[in-house]
């Protein structure tokens, strides 16, 4: 990270500069106005309340409350304004003010605790700023300042737990990696269900980056946003809520609001951690070994009848696993005057793994400027860069991975070693070769974009929007010269880059109706995203020498992939919302697409969507005694998925043949009237809260309904392509209820105690798939009537009989890949003032996946679980045993089949756990505040799972289809740490 | 203001609609890469339908190669593949070979719609030119590892039929290159090769006379392969990938592994550094990799003069021609600098020791479970036994079974 200082100075410098120059001009604007100034405190226990937003209503004019809860407004034109403060988990208040030219007036605000805010303001699935409201579908709003005690690493963590709906897997242990994130299940068969992304109105690169060959992982680019530099996040889950998104939209929408500059002094930031890294027990609890991977040595060391055998190459601790020292630094700082202010930030974690060459280390900076040149125009600039190195594991399924060849014992691929076997009689393994292997990832995040706010008045808001988002990956793994398996070695080196330019505009007008009490909002706009995409693989062999390697080392290079696909969309969108007495809301609008990659005889898309909200609660016959509020809503509409660059047009692709010339060879087979396909869907529920604000429901059933589902068509292959053509053809549905409680137990001075819990049921299901069964591999299929994707296989009808044979049916349903229930709780406590506590458990039921270690091992007589019934088998008796093991531990191969060790992945997982205790400011030197805390992630785990993770996921194995399966990964670690976050 | 305000949105959104209707253009995107078809209808396109087709011939062919030797016990298994597992043991399911499948109807079907493509171009001189010729040829090859690997044919989902159709195809193929190789300069190999595609294919459909006459026209030392090169992962050589960068396949069991010193049949072993011989990819089959090819760019033949003599050979053995046979066969070997055979007296012998010869020519050639099937099925003295309660060869793909509404209603089988 060294090398990036003279990055972040240079742009650290420029922002001075930019300071520097613009702030004059500000001052001279701010000229013959007035100023509003004062203090944000809870009503309960009148504590200074930080990170509020106070706006004057109308304009663009406003501040953010610093630590003691102080605000201030400058360039105020004078006269009669209202001031309006927001903050999430707090009501929203308004108060009057009149301010003359070059004074100040104060207002002062006392904030009362709402489990349920519905003058909230969003945006995410909006034309414009709405307040809660007036929207009428389901929204999750995630505030991060309750988080800033959290143990969260990466955005990724932020989303686990956090509401119904939303699922997050973590895939592999391995530092860097990236996990699986779904909104409301799986919408599409061929096309990706990762939600779409937005960092401070920019679209960004959201669904997983190119896969790292021998690590079988992939970043997740929305990683790269630091969790302390994002100031809220808001997610709308489903079609009805994403129309206006249109194409690509339909898996949902996350918005990431990044922290923003605020009038006044400058603040800074200081997060510093440390911590360790430590894995705990591997694999079945009855093997001491732990899969060999705890013990690397000593007497258990041996396969199921008895063979010992012996690695000399063993660490001296007798285990492969450490502990790894991680690191965590940010410092922000934010500030500025009326009509100018910055957010700049810095950050650098080391997050080293459990085995001793992995490690994962990222650094970066952020610089968010806003600029108010007048009342009714602000300028937002936002920018972060962000660097990452990962040095993987080399892992999966993968005839070089750790895992895979410690795990596999004595049948493994690494033996003799160099010498160090020499006097052993014993099958001797030699492990520690496999980490000679050098396996990097090296990638570069930039993400710019220009906001131009402009409302001439407070009914007719425009907010026109450039954003430009910057991915680079560079691959790189290299077996060195020397290495054991493959002694001259080999590169296989990888670039990919992405880039998005975006352009959007959205207006809005807002006016009364000649129908008294009828408040009509119409809004438009439109956007246009360009994505382009490079890839180039290249593979070379056989270096000279033990030099660090480059492509050019190698005797022979092959250029494995160069590909450059470039994707344009382009829509716009009208709206229109009617408000009654501001408590009925009905919204209508529409969203027309056009998409380079549809056919050429499509056209456009539209995607329609209509929703009401009804906030009975302040309907006079309403007893709000019982239920201060009370929102009914529902929504009904569409949104859809592009196919692929390709997918409309016939082609065949450039190959080399005959050493080196070029040629072609047959590839798609195309279809002109190939569109999207679109998912519709319907949503209701309702929001509400108890008197007193002790609790708060939020419901909601959704049913979605995907209509030609683009699906991949397998032609008869005896007519030459054997691609599948991707159609529209198909109907697949998923519907859910989703439940959000928000209980407050004890609310007093001394001691807070509250609690999320989040339900979600899911039951997705094809409906009409051309009659087909469509693999979606790793033996996942879709099939007519049954969940999207399912695993099918051979089972065994008769488990429990215990002495008899195994009777097996074949191609039989086992279960849903995804798991269809969600539950998760967080436990947030406040005690003695100054101590917090809070804890997160997560629940996924119903999913089922393949344990193919399981597998593996018990084909090589190396699955402790098995060892006695393996013994057994091998006298010629099955007495005592069930048919199922009898099955699974077979040791005749012709009975082993890896679909008997398809397993439920039911889980819960302790996710995490801090404790923070805010230090009195008489001990606090050089601060205004100072908080320690200690936390700890993926501490607790309860599983009947056989396998290593339930959560675990070949990314190489699996592709781009559905299909998931456990192969050697090495399961997520245990993390502590030590932290201290202060403001100076 | 009011008025002044609805004016300023009516122009916002005028202006929005027209950046809307500006952006039209922004979706004519081309893309680089992929080929447009309809593009590739010039006669500048035709070598490279041509090189396409060759790497697509390639491309299986190694693949082919290692399929139809674990089902031939040329290799056994040894490593971690599933599908390989049940090959070994003779079971190959119409599920496990739809790659396969749809890889040789790929190049089945580039060659011959490439031919037709050719026909269509105008001012293209489709009679005289080599690479007409080649395509033609390719096609031949194409249609005679179908016809040699699969027990029956379907053509362009249409029905099924016997697998001499694509015998056919090919005799027909190979004839079209024979004529146009003719009247075109710098085609020799293609002729020859020709020739001795059309031998093997007239030989399988029993006209042993016409194959002879065919055999004849190949030197005794012409190689015509199936091009492989490092210059790209896509034109290796696959099996090299399998034996020498992995270990999945082994020649320990099988009847190979007791031939030694034999230039046709070369193998060897690896040991670790703790002197004990290297194993497979399953951690416990003794690894005896095949060294025929050991580079990723080894080529692999698909006509050689050496197997047309043994071909002659197996003519004159239908005529009970020992001594003739014997003659041929001891001209092949020559080729090899091996030592000639004294000719036995009985057919018996004389059949296996053929058997062995074209087994050891051919060796991993993609060549021996269509021998192993052909001898199978003979009730003379020329029968070979190895099929015996195994798969014969490679089944209509479940896929096709699936797709193909010509075989609506038929079951997936294999061929036993």
């Amino acid at each position: 990270m060294r090398r990036s200082t003279p990055t972040r100075r240079r742009a650290s410098l420029s922002a001075v500069l930019a300071f520097l120059v613009l702030a004059p001009a500000a001052r001279a604007l701010a000229q013959s106005t007035g100023t509003i100034d004062g203090t944000v405190t809870t009503v309960a226990g009148g504590r200074p309340l930080s990170d509020v937003q106070v706006t004057v209503v109308g304009t663009t004019l406003g501040a953010r409350t610093d630590e003691q809860g102080h605000y201030r407004i400058g360039g105020v034109p004078p006269g009669a304004h209202q001031v309006r403060t927001q903050r999430l988990g707090f009501a929203s208040v308004a108060h009057p003010v009149t301010v003359a030219a070059d004074q100040t007036a104060t207002v002062d605000f006392s904030l009362a605790e709402a489990a349920l805010s519905l003058d909230a303001v969003v945006v995410t699935g909006t034309a414009a700023e709405s307040r809660k409201k007036e929207v009428g579908n389901a929204m999750a709003t995630i505030d991060m300042k309750p988080l800033e005690v959290e143990p969260v690493k990466t955005t990724q963590d932020i989303l686990v737990g956090r509401g119904p709906g939303i699922t997050v897997m973590q895939n592999s242990g391995q530092p860097g990696a990236g996990g699986t994130v779904r909104l409301r299940g799986t919408n599409s068969i061929t096309q990706s269900n990762a939600p779409i992304v937005y960092v401070d109105g920019v679209r960004i690169y959201s669904d997983a980056g190119p896969l790292t060959p021998s690590a079988r992982q992939s970043t997740l680019s929305m990683n790269d946003i630091k969790a302390d530099d994002i100031e809220r996040i808001e997610i709308v889950k489903g079609a009805a809520a994403t129309t206006l998104y249109g194409t690509q939209a339909s898996g949902g929408v996350i918005q990431i609001f990044t922290k923003k500059g605020s009038a006044g002094a400058p603040q800074w930031n200081l997060d510093a951690g440390v911590g360790s890294n430590f894995m705990g027990h591997v694999g079945p609890s009855s093997d001491a070994t732990g899969l060999f991977m705890n013990q690397c040595t000593g007497p258990n060391l041996h396969d199921a009848f008895g063979n010992p055998f012996v690695d000399p190459t063993c660490p001296s601790s007798g285990s492969w696993l450490q502990q790894g020292t991680a690191q965590r630094y940010s410092l922000g700082v934010r500030g500025g005057t009326d009509a100018m202010s910055y957010y700049l930030s810095s950050n650098y974690d080391d997050n080293p793994g459990v085995v001793r060459t992995s490690d994962a280390k990222n650094g970066g900076f952020r610089a968010n400027f806003s600029f108010t040149p007048a009342k009714s125009l602000l300028f937002n600039v936002n920018s972060s860069y962000e660097k990452k190195y990962i040095r993987w594991l080399p892992d999966g399924n993968l005839a070089n991975g750790f895992t895979l060849n410690v795990m596999r014992g004595p049948f493994n691929n690494f033996k003799g070693g160099k010498g160090e076997c020499a006097n052993i009689t014993i099958t001797c393994v030699t492990n520690a070769y496999v980490l000679d292997q050098d396996i990097e990832n090296n990638g570069d995040h930039f993400i710019s974009g220009f906001t131009l706010s402009y409302s001439p008045v407070t009914a007719f808001t425009n907010r026109f929007n450039v954003g430009f988002d910057y991915n680079n990956s560079d691959n790189k793994s290299v077996l060195p010269f020397g290495f054991l398996n493959l002694a001259t070695g080999s590169i296989n080196s990888q670039n990919w880059n992405h880039t998005k330019l975006s352009l959007d505009y959205a207006g809005s007008f807002q006016h009364t109706l000649h129908w008294p009490s009828v408040m009509s909002t119409f809004s438009w706009g439109g956007q246009v995203f360009d994505d382009r995409e490079r890839y180039t693989g290249i593979t070379g062999q056989g270096f000279a020498g033990p030099a660090d390697p480059t492509l050019a080392s190698a005797a022979t290079i092959s250029l494995g992939v160069d590909t450059r696909p470039r994707v344009v969309n382009a829509g716009y969108f009208l709206q229109e919302m009617l408000g009654w007495r501001d408590r009925l809301f009905v919204t209508g609008g529409l969203r027309v697409d056009g998409n380079s990659a549809f056919g050429k005889n499509f056209g456009l898309q539209t995607y329609p969507k209509i929703s009401a909200s009804y906030v009975l609660s302040e309907e006079d016959f309403w007893p709000t005694r019982l239920l201060p509020t009370f929102k009914l809503r529902a929504a009904l509409g569409e949104s859809g998925k592009a196919p692929g660059a390709f997918d409309a047009v016939r082609t065949w692709d450039p190959v080399s043949g005959d050493a080196g010339k070029p040629g072609v060879t047959v590839a798609q087979l195309g279809d002109p009237n190939l569109g999207p396909e679109r998912t519709r869907e319907m949503e209701a529920g309702f929001d509400a809260s108890s008197a007193g604000d002790w609790i708060s429901l939020e419901a909601t059933y959704f049913h979605a309904r995907t209509y030609g589902t683009l699906i991949g068509v397998t032609l008869p292959p005896s007519n030459g392509f054997n691609r599948t053509q991707l159609e529209n053809v198909g109907t697949i549905q998923n519907e859910g209820l989703e439940l959000q409680l928000s209980p407050v137990f004890v609310r007093r001075a001394n001691l807070d105690l509250r609690a999320h819990f989040s339900a979600t049921w899911m039951k997705s299901s094809a409906v009409d798939i051309g009659g087909q069964n469509i693999s979606t591999g790793l033996g996942s299929y879709v099939r007519t009537g049954m969940p999207v994707p399912s695993l099918y296989g051979s089972v065994i009808t008769n488990p429990n009989d215990v002495g008899v044979a195994p009777i097996v049916a074949t191609d039989q349903y086992i279960g849903p890949v995804y798991p269809p229930r969600l539950l998760s709780s967080q436990l947030a406590v406040s005690f003695l003032h100054r101590f917090s506590a809070d804890a997160i458990v997560d629940y996924q039921g119903g999913g089922y996946l393949t344990n193919f270690v399981g597998y593996q091992n018990a084909l090589r007589n190396v699955w402790q679980p098995c060892y006695d019934i393996q013994q057994q088998l091998k006298g010629g008796s099955s007495a005592g045993i069930t048919a199922r093991d009898q099955a699974r531990c077979a040791i005749d191969r012709t009975i082993a089949n890896s679909d008997f060790w398809a397993a439920k992945t039911d889980f819960l997982k302790l996710r995490s756990i801090s404790l923070a205790y805010d230090v009195p400011e008489r001990l606090v030197h050089y601060a205004k505040s100072a908080t320690i805390i200690l936390s700890g992630q993926n501490l607790l785990r309860w599983t009947k799972y056989g396998g290593l993770d339930p959560e675990a996921n070949d990314a190489t194995d699996a592709g781009t289809g559905l299909g998931r399966r456990e192969y050697y990964q090495i399961p997520p670690f245990k993390s502590v740490m030590f932290s201290i976050r202060a403001t100076l | 203001m009011r008025t002044k305000m609805k004016v300023l949105a009516l122009a916002s959104l005028v202006g929005a609609a027209g950046l809307a209707v500006g952006c039209h253009g922004f979706l004519d995107v081309q893309n680089p890469g992929p080929i447009e078809d309809t593009s590739l209808y010039t006669a500048d396109a035709v070598p490279a339908l041509v090189v396409g087709m060759s790497a697509d011939l390639s491309d299986i062919l190694s693949f082919m190669v290692r399929i139809d030797a674990i089902a031939s016990d040329e290799m056994g298994h040894g490593g971690s593949y599933t599908q390989e597992g049940l090959w070994v043991r003779g079971i190959i399911r119409p599920e496990d070979v739809n790659d396969l499948w749809a890889r040789m109807q790929r190049i089945r079907y580039e060659a011959e719609s490439g031919v037709e493509r050719m026909k269509a171009i105008k001012g293209y001189t489709y009679d005289t030119d080599a690479n007409a010729a080649r395509a033609n040829l390719i096609g031949g090859f194409a249609n005679r590892l179908l016809g040699e690997s699969v027990c029956q044919a379907v053509i362009n989902d249409g029905a099924a039929q016997s697998d001499t159709v694509y015998f056919q195809r090919a005799e027909a193929e190979f004839t079209e290159a024979i004529r146009i190789a003719s009247a075109a300069k710098s085609a020799t190999d293609i002729l020859a090769a020709a020739y001795g595609g059309r031998a093997s294919v007239r030989a399988w459909q029993g006209n042993w006379a016409g194959a002879v006459q065919d055999a004849q026209q190949v030197p005794a030392s012409f190689v015509y392969n199936a091009i492989y090169s490092t210059n790209s992962m896509r034109e290796n050589n696959s099996l090299v990938q399998e034996t020498y960068v992995r270990r999945e396949f082994s020649l320990f069991g099988t009847m190979w592994a007791q031939v030694f010193k034999d230039p046709r049949v070369p193998w060897d072993t690896i040991k670790t550094s703790s002197g004990a011989i290297q194993v497979g990819q399953d951690g416990k089959t003794p690894y005896f990799r095949q060294a025929k090819y050991t580079t990723l760019a080894s080529n692999i033949p698909l006509v050689k003069g050496t197997e047309m003599l043994v071909l002659q050979a197996e003519a004159a053995l239908r005529n009970n021609d020992i001594t003739t046979a014997f003659n041929l066969i001891n001209q092949e070997r020559a080729q090899y600098k091996m030592s000639a055979l004294t000719a036995p007296t009985d057919i018996t012998t004389a059949w296996q020791t053929l058997e062995f010869e074209r087994g050891a020519v051919v060796w991993l050639e993609a060549r021996r479970l269509w021998d192993l099937r052909r001898w199978y099925v003979d009730n003379g003295p020329a029968h070979n036994n190895f099929l015996q309660g195994r798969d014969k060869s490679i089944p209509i793909s479940l896929a096709e079974y699936q797709t193909n509404a010509n075989l609506a209603g038929t079951t997936a089988h294999e061929c036993q």
